[in-house]
């Protein structure tokens, strides 16, 4: 657990909330707007989603048992939630404009200036192949492979059988390795 | 169960993707983000603050309320009747027949205004006391007297009234058309 993750334990101990929910978007709002982006595949539902985690995670602030970090839990949360936004985007059937425009913008962010060339040519297909998953699929991987979470933990943040997950992400591989492939990195 | 647990992470090309997916950096938030998270907090939290005012407001008008009625129903205590039958200078307890020439001393208390009446074999109204100024009526706090000489048999029954609603002299009938509360005495029986 870092050292804001106590701090901000210690804001909240205090009943010093509004200044803990500071710390935590000003630790955390990249990385959690960048899981709904991930997922959601849409700028503005990805603001929206990642506005909604925040605010919910305010009311439940009190009641966070830190068997995580703050950032695991507010992950949690947002995967969750882009899940929901997604779904109900796709009921709406403005979703397919927005995951273009979307895998657009996803790529124009993604550079970091310390990552070598190839590395970043690496996240910039493994992006474009990431499009080609469902966003229920691309939260698993995340969840499983960025957060590190075991398929019991992603069970309960996503409401569904570890097994049912674990198939999951499996199928996933192949299909990426297969979309990596065809883009020139074979490992 | 741990990342490292899956078997196809012996595979390099999984394992690289793993690795992309744990290393890959995070896309910059909006600038304008984080100061809307807050103000939409800060929203929130006003609403709420409204909220329990109101839900406070509610409370407190409700036990108002409640202690308001409280303090009238302490303030106004049940309807009490009942008599006493006097001859000369003593009492003639309940179990004896009263004779003609006894007085009965009915009394009714009802911090409302109200009627005192004496029912005759339960058909007739022989005294009636609707305030300390009726004939033979008087006030002791809350209480309200009357005493009436007994000059036939039969049995008597004091009635108090809410309001002073026409009497038929019908107890049965009276207390039919009564649209207030009453209390009735159990009947003294006279010779």
């Amino acid at each position: 657990m870092s050292v804001g993750d106590d701090e901000i334990g210690q804001l909240i101990t205090a009943g010093r909330v509004r200044e803990a929910l500071e710390a935590l978007v000003k630790e955390h709002d990249a990385a959690v707007y960048t899981r709904c982006l991930r997922i959601v595949r849409d700028r503005d539902i990805a603001r929206e989603v990642t506005q909604q985690t925040f605010l919910g995670a305010l009311r439940d602030l009190g009641r966070f048992e830190r068997r995580s970090s703050y950032k695991t839990w507010l992950l949690g949360i947002a995967t969750h939630r882009s899940i929901d936004a997604m779904r109900a985007a796709q009921r709406q059937k403005i979703h397919t404009a927005d995951v273009e425009q979307g895998a657009e913008n996803e790529q124009a962010d993604g550079p970091d200036p310390h990552a070598t060339a190839e590395q970043r040519e690496r996240w910039e297909a493994l992006l474009a192949c990431l499009d080609g998953v469902s966003g229920e699929t691309v939260a698993a991987l995340l969840l499983r492979y960025r957060d590190e979470l075991s398929y019991e933990e992603m069970s309960i943040v996503l409401g569904e059988k570890p097994g049912t997950l674990q198939a999951r992400v499996a199928r996933a591989i192949p299909v990426l390795r297969e979309c990596m492939s065809g883009k020139g990195f074979t490992s | 169960m741990s990342p490292q647990d899956d078997s196809r992470l012996d595979d390099p090309t999984h394992a690289a993707i793993a690795a992309d997916l744990r290393s890959m950096p995070d896309v910059a938030a909006p600038a304008d983000l984080a100061p809307s998270i807050l103000a939409a907090a800060d929203r929130a939290s006003a609403q709420r603050t409204r909220r329990l005012a109101l839900v406070g407001a509610a409370v407190a008008f409700a036990a108002a309320v409640a202690i308001y009625l409280v303090v009238r129903r302490e303030e106004s205590p049940a309807m009490v009747v009942g008599m006493e039958g006097h001859r000369g200078s003593g009492f003639v307890r309940g179990s004896d027949g009263l004779k003609a020439g006894d007085r009965l001393v009915i009394h009714g208390t009802w911090r409302r205004r109200g009627e005192l009446r004496l029912y005759h074999d339960d058909h007739e109204v022989v005294f009636r006391c609707t305030s300390e100024r009726d004939p033979g009526c008087r006030r002791e706090g809350d209480q309200l007297l009357g005493e009436y000489v007994v000059d036939a048999g039969g049995s008597y029954r004091v009635v108090l009234i809410d309001g002073t609603a026409p009497t038929t002299g019908n107890l049965e009938d009276d207390l039919a058309a009564a649209t207030g509360p009453f209390q009735v005495s159990e009947p003294r029986a006279a010779q």
